[in-house]
């Protein structure tokens, strides 16, 4: 097997492919915090201003990490740091 | 490679940013991009509505009416996110912040217009937060003198300066990441429908405008700035 450049655009697209999958994490942390606001509105109806915000901050903050592994997959694809040798 | 960043990817699915025009500067060639333009028009929109505003508010009445409404509606509106946020501290960054929503908020919904949006480029963001990290630290010296700074950096244990530095340097790099990636990834969404399902893709995407655009770029516009708030309000009461 020959290691040239076609070869490690392969690998980068694999690799891009399993960074998108941190996505896996904030999609649950962001259902839980949905489910516990859901629960909350539940408890506390009047309050549904505040546990709203609350949550959307949240969940925005937690989102990150799944934004962090698309930036690199769009990294990877796109500006091909490995490519140059 | 690094023209990649410039030119367009293939296929019809296109969301990169685009050169217009490039000149020489000391040697480097420097590119006139999308972004470039997009912040002019947007720059142009702010100024105009900043003008009509001040016009209108010149023959303010007692009870507001028509656009006075909604200005009021606007400043009330920040100045109850900054004060809420930073109490005492509140009038000095109330100018900033409200600056920076209605950039920000314009920014991301210039994708309604046909725009790319300028927030989806890693330099206006990284200058926004770099702003705001220049502020934090100035706060940080203003209100704890160059020694309550120099000993912030030592807590709680003399050993932890390392981790303090790192984290003082972090704070731009995810404020303006999360802000970057955000806006990105709804571009390469309605990219991907525009470019894959060109022959369907006809009134519906304006849901999944809404959706990208206006509802996550507001929400994005206003966690930047609680952000920057909680992270200037630290810096301002310490201890």
């Amino acid at each position: 097997m020959e290691f040239n450049e076609y070869f490690v655009l392969g690998c980068s697209a694999i690799a891009s492919g399993l960074a998108v999958f941190t996505a896996f994490g904030p999609g649950l942390g962001q259902g839980n915090a949905a489910g516990m606001a859901a629960q909350a509105v539940g408890r506390n109806p009047g309050a549904v201003g505040d546990i709203r915000t609350t949550m959307l901050l949240g969940q925005a903050f937690s989102e990150t990490s799944g934004l962090y592994g698309l930036v690199v997959a769009i990294i990877l694809l796109m500006v091909r740091p490995l490519t140059n040798f | 490679m690094s023209n990649n960043l410039l030119l367009s990817s293939g296929a019809n699915i296109d969301f990169m940013i685009k050169g217009v025009f490039s000149y020489q500067l000391f040697g480097q060639t420097v590119w006139i991009t999308t972004t470039h333009i997009c912040i002019i028009i947007v720059m142009i929109a702010m100024i105009s509505f900043c003008i009509a505003a001040s016009r209108a508010m010149k023959k303010a009445t007692e009870v507001p009416s028509g656009f006075q409404n909604i200005l009021e509606l606007i400043v009330e509106g920040l100045d109850g996110l900054v004060n809420g946020a930073l109490g005492k501290f509140a009038p000095g960054f109330r100018n900033y912040i409200g600056t920076v929503f209605i950039f920000i908020w314009l920014c991301n919904t210039s994708g309604l217009f046909g725009l790319r949006a300028p927030t989806a480029d890693y330099g206006t963001t990284l200058a926004l937060a770099l702003i705001t990290f220049g502020l934090i630290n100035a706060s940080e010296f203003k209100y704890h003198k160059a020694s309550g700074y120099a000993r912030n950096l030592f807590k709680p244990m003399a050993f932890f300066l390392p981790i303090n530095i790192i984290g003082k340097l972090s704070t731009p790099v995810s404020l303006s990441l999360r802000l970057f990636a955000n806006n990105l990834s709804g571009i390469i969404m309605l990219a991907m429908i525009y470019g894959l399902l060109r022959s369907f893709a006809y009134v519906w995407p304006s849901f999944l405008h809404a959706f990208f655009d206006i509802f996550i770029g507001s929400l994005q516009a206003y966690v930047f700035c609680v952000l920057s708030l909680t992270y200037i309000n630290n810096a301002c009461v310490g201890e």
